[in-house]
């Protein structure tokens, strides 16, 4: 069975996710200014963006159209949950970096080629700050 | 010396057999098999779960959970699909305007034959699915064919699964390339991911039978064509197979194929075939 796992396309994408994110670094490091005045402007604004994002993420995480995690997840606060998945809670202990969760929300596939999940960034199913927004809001489960 | 040489010679014979015995195997590994892609498909559903009846597995997603057999069991009392039931019924017994009826197309009348659609055409050299069966005969008959989803078409083929309960799926596949190759191209498309949640048939219903997506339990895939045509509550009325292919690829944001296509007709074989020796308990209802 092994066409289950086949997926030209998964490649070209992969080019496409990463490059911005290694421009958006070294353009940071290059400009020191910037970089400097970036660090206040987010130590001025992170709490309150954080729980902003948290609060869009749980809209997003909610939602039928986005995230619809709750198809598959039992998320606190969410009705008629699905079980395919595992429970969603003590996200922070089992996660402690973001940029994991936000790699399996982005295409679990890599990790496990069977999985249910679907590749939510990969196929453009959320932009790379909804993805954001919603490891804001498991973060806080 | 001679110990040495009968021990080269006793290895040397090992590996022979060792090989005669996986050669075949690989060979059949490499062919077509669908009598053995059934018997496998069946036993992964059988050893999932060991509790359901195999009988039982017609009956989708109530075979899964005890609460919904028992409120599916109340349901049948006044079953939804009544009213299509009744109307296949008498659609089935009126004659076409040239005085000819559904009976003259089918054999036995068309009574107590669902279990043998779809069927491989060796003329035609392509499968051949009840509804394709009864338009063509509508066609042949010089009347407007119906729409494959829903209405008049589930109705008839409704009253004729109705006619052939209990009866085992009983799909042939003819010593024919295009038969086997017919078969091949449906299990393809049934294991192949596609669409943007990046899902295939089987990721639903062979990986995660008996799981809920929100409050809906999932169908396990053995035998869930025998219960077709189905009143859907989701849908508010009766639908097809055709109509269930349509809309499990557009809610899983896949594009639909048009329905009664060549590869809708292979999965519905391949489906079919390896149903075979369950029973026909259609027509279903379902939430």
């Amino acid at each position: 069975m092994a066409f289950v796992l086949w997926n030209a396309s998964i490649s070209a994408i992969e080019t496409i996710d990463t490059t911005p994110r290694n421009d958006a670094l070294t353009a940071l490091f290059r400009t020191p200014v910037l970089f400097l005045l970036l660090a206040i402007a987010a130590g001025l604004a992170s709490p309150v963006r954080a729980q902003t994002a948290a609060t869009e993420g749980r809209k997003l995480a909610f939602d039928r159209g986005k995230g619809n995690c709750l198809t598959c997840h039992v998320i606190k606060g969410g009705d008629l949950p699905g079980t395919i998945g595992p429970e969603l809670k003590d996200i922070k202990a089992k996660y402690p970096d973001r940029n994991e969760l936000a790699a399996i929300i982005f295409d679990e596939t890599k990790r496990n080629p069977q999985t249910m999940m679907p590749p939510f960034g990969r196929n453009r199913i959320l932009t790379e700050q909804e993805i954001s927004a919603i490891v804001d809001f498991l973060q806080t489960l | 010396m001679k110990a040495r040489l009968s021990l080269l010679l006793g290895s040397l014979g090992a590996a022979l057999v060792a090989f005669a015995l996986a050669a075949p195997r690989v060979v059949a590994a490499d062919k077509v098999d669908p009598a053995a892609d059934a018997k496998a498909f069946q036993n992964f559903f059988f050893q999932k779960f060991p509790n359901v009846k195999h009988e039982d597995f017609v009956n989708g997603p109530y075979s899964m959970n005890e609460d919904m057999k028992r409120q599916w069991q109340e349901k049948e009392e006044f079953p939804p699909y009544e009213f299509a039931l009744d109307a296949g019924k008498e659609m089935f017994a009126t004659p076409f305007k040239n005085g000819k009826t559904y009976a003259d197309c089918f054999p036995n009348g068309g009574i107590g034959i669902r279990q043998n659609y779809p069927y491989f055409d060796t003329k035609e050299g392509k499968v051949v699915t009840l509804e394709l069966a009864l338009n063509r005969c509508r066609e042949a008959n010089g009347e407007a064919p119906y729409s494959y989803v829903k209405d008049e078409m589930a109705s008839l083929t409704a009253y004729m699964a109705f006619t052939s309960r209990g009866k085992p799926m009983d799909i042939k596949i003819p010593d024919d390339p295009r038969a086997l190759a017919a078969f091949e191209n449906g299990k393809r498309y049934f294991y192949t991911r596609r669409g943007q949640m990046n899902f295939s048939c089987a990721s639903c219903h062979v990986q995660s039978p008996g799981e809920r997506i929100r409050a809906e339990i999932l169908a396990p895939a053995l035998g869930i064509l025998n219960a077709m045509p189905i009143y859907r509550s989701e849908w508010s009325g009766m639908g097809t197979t055709s109509r269930r292919f349509v809309t499990c690829n557009s809610q899983t944001r896949a594009v639909p194929l048009e329905p009664q296509s060549d590869e809708y007709r292979d999965v519905e074989y391949f489906l079919s075939y390896v149903a075979n020796g369950l029973p026909i308990s259609g027509p279903g209802a379902r939430p």
